[in-house]
């Protein structure tokens, strides 16, 4: 077994991961922002979570998701823009994708 | 932090337990795949407390049991996390100062910082960052381990569509600032570019890709 090289890897990551999140914390607390940098530095974090949103309910990988999964996300978008409390947002989109693969839509 | 003094909604912290238990249920599955694929124990509760980032500890996961190298596995899984550099500078004011600051740092995801931003005022913003960050780090290895140890029962998170639920929550909890065009403008331009990318790229630079979309930035469209 390549025990060592595992223990390797998982403090590669491990530490890897830790120096990614401390050196974007350490380079906002040091940067002197304008209101315009720091309004453009939280729409940042939108637009990533967007993207990752969107990528994670329309791939698996490298491949499409299916179509249950994608009603039931957009099910959720439609919930939220109609103000609908989280709550129900989240378990509309589970119910919705739940229901159509119960009838055996991908 | 005391719990009496959280300045939350109640139906925001009904939200972040219910992302929790979700996690949770992702957590038993991963743990038992781990163990399904012949990983001992310890290999999983690592990856689970140390990591502490899902998407990364799967594709390791995955990774090493198809025969790959375990420090390709973790260079994959760097690409992965990536995105929390960008998640950083954004929430370096929840993350706290000091000694606070290291623990911060490492419940920082995609849960945490949605929860974080989407919240109205400061006081709200650290205390959803950190009760959601705070629960996933306890839950998800204890699931993890959970799993793992229950072994042969794999929930199936498809069947259940746990899979449609994260990017739902992540969509829900920004829906707020996409109302405004100043945000709408780059994020939707940045998600396109990240989904035109995905099939071509390792996992994890498409999600950077949408940083691109932030070149159509302009404060002025804000007021309305």
């Amino acid at each position: 077994m390549q025990n060592n090289l595992i223990i390797g890897g998982i403090a590669l990551l491990a530490v890897g991961t830790y120096a990614i999140r401390f050196a974007g914390y350490r380079l906002g607390s040091r940067m002197q922002m304008s209101d315009r940098a720091r309004n453009m530095l939280s729409d940042a974090a939108t637009v990533l979570l967007l993207a990752v949103a969107v990528t994670t309910a329309l791939f698996e990988g490298t491949h499409f998701a299916g179509v249950a999964r994608i009603a039931g996300v957009l099910f959720a978008v439609f919930l939220a823009w109609r103000r609908t409390p989280l709550i129900l947002v989240i378990i509309g989109a589970a119910l919705m994708t739940a229901l159509l693969r119960y009838f055996g839509v991908p | 932090m005391r719990l009496g003094a959280v300045p939350l909604d109640r139906g925001v912290i009904k939200a972040i337990f219910l992302v929790c238990l979700a996690d949770g249920i992702v957590g038993l599955s991963y743990g038992s795949l781990a163990a399904a694929e012949g990983f001992p124990l310890w290999v999983p509760i690592a990856l689970s407390t140390l990591v502490l980032a899902g998407a990364s500890e799967f594709l390791f996961i995955g990774i090493v049991a198809g025969g790959g190298s375990p420090l390709t596995a973790a260079a994959a899984g760097l690409l992965v996390n990536a995105r929390h550099l960008p998640f950083g500078i954004a929430v370096k004011d929840l993350v706290g100062k000091g000694s606070r600051s290291l623990l911060g740092c490492h419940i920082m995801n995609d849960e945490s910082v949605v929860f974080g931003i989407s919240q109205p005022k400061l006081a709200q913003r650290r205390a959803a960052y950190w009760i959601c960050g705070l629960g996933i780090f306890t839950i998800w290895p204890l699931s993890v381990i959970g799993g793992a140890v229950i072994g042969r029962f794999i929930p199936d998170v498809s069947a259940i569509a746990l899979d449609a639920v994260f990017p739902a929550i992540l969509i829900a909890l920004i829906f707020p600032a996409l109302r405004q065009r100043r945000t709408l403008i780059p994020a939707t331009l940045g998600t396109t570019l990240s989904v035109l990318a995905t099939p071509f790229v390792p996992a994890g630079m498409p999600v950077l890709f949408s940083l691109l979309g932030l070149l159509s930035w302009r404060e002025c469209k804000n007021a309305k």
